[in-house]
């Protein structure tokens, strides 16, 4: 990032392969939408090239990554825009939940079993509070510690492990019904 | 070991056996524990459980073109004039409150202040009018009581008519 804020344009290349992925995935599983997820991802690597002159590393260049990424996210979902993007889900076959399918060989029926559980956990992660799907969602899936979430959240890791707990702690009682299953 | 529950810390237990952060003496030390502990167990078996699902939540891969459109972005944005640029950041959606507060206050501020120079040539022409009207009446009272002395003259000389009429002399 340093020197992207020399004017380094390679290295802004660079930085964008770097996060393109975790940023995308982050935000598709925060708003579970694939054209959001890039339109706000696109968002978030625009501010950070507009914003390069001025950055100072005060914090890790991820932690401020992912605050910028999450901030968006949330405004998105507190606008109530998740709801219309369900609905343009609905209106466009293929662009959707099915794109994110692994190609598994296996029969109608276990593929029919995966789609369940599949949607199953999407909506168990949809239905917790924003901050806590944030928490959970860089805690699985980025492998955070609990300070860095702390510092995306912006508060105290006592804070995070409290959201987190509570997270999972819904998780358990929402996925337990089907989730012994896996293995 | 102390069972966990009990402790009041097995929720951060939990989270750290299913992301595999316990160090190997601690996790020795809680399998230990949960061998003879069911509720313990079966917390364990439930995290490990949600975390393996959570596994099974694969995302799409990111679009091909999504650098070319971030790049046409930026170019767009530099070529976007100074002063829009220093706009940007401008949006109604909070400025609209503010101003409706700011009417507010204004209201409040007029409606408390005090404004004497208003009333003062308000009285004015009020007093103007009621002088010029009474001016008014008391010519009308003049002209009348002219009128009635001229009525009761008349009355009082009818001997004095021939001098007045010509034909009678």
């Amino acid at each position: 990032m340093l020197r992207v804020r020399e004017g380094d344009e390679t290295s802004f290349a660079l930085l964008l392969n770097r996060h393109r992925g975790p940023v995308v995935h982050f935000l598709y599983r925060m708003v579970q939408h694939q054209g959001v997820a890039e339109e706000l991802a696109q968002e978030v690597f625009l501010r950070v090239y507009k914003a390069r002159g001025t950055w100072e590393p005060a914090a890790k260049f991820t932690t401020w990554l992912f605050r910028i990424a999450t901030n968006l996210a949330l405004n998105w979902l507190r606008d109530g825009k998740a709801e219309k993007a369900q609905d343009s889900i609905d209106d466009t076959a293929g662009d959707g939940p099915a794109r994110e399918l692994p190609d598994r060989s296996g029969t109608i029926e276990q593929k029919l079993v995966y789609e369940a559980r599949l949607r199953e956990i999407r909506t168990a992660i949809e239905a917790l509070p924003g901050k806590q799907r944030a928490a959970v969602l860089m805690h699985k899936y980025e492998e955070m510690e609990y300070s860095q979430i702390a510092g995306v959240l912006g508060c105290s890791e006592s804070a995070v492990k409290s959201l987190l707990f509570r997270a999972y702690e819904t998780l358990r009682a929402r996925l337990a019904h089907f989730v012994r299953g896996i293995g | 070991m102390r069972c966990p529950i009990d402790a009041g810390n097995e929720a951060e237990m939990l989270v750290a056996l299913a992301t595999g952060r316990l160090t190997p003496a601690e996790q020795e030390a809680f399998e230990l524990h949960m061998a003879g502990c069911a509720a313990c167990r079966q917390l364990a078996d439930a995290q490990k459980s949600v975390w393996s699902a959570l596994d099974l939540w694969k995302v799409p891969s990111v679009s091909e073109d999504f650098d070319r459109r971030l790049h046409a972005r930026i170019v767009a944005e530099e070529r976007r004039p100074w002063r829009k640029r220093q706009w940007a950041w401008f949006s109604w959606k909070p400025a609209l409150p503010v101003a409706a507060a700011c009417a507010a206050l204004f209201a409040v501020f007029l409606l408390q202040s005090p404004v004497p120079s208003n009333n003062a040539p308000a009285a004015a022409p009020v007093v103007v009018q009621t002088q010029e009207d009474a001016q008014k009446v008391d010519v009308e009272q003049v002209e009348r009581a002219l009128d009635d002395i001229d009525m009761l003259k008349q009355l009082d000389t009818p001997a004095s008519s021939p001098h007045r009429s010509p034909a009678g002399s």
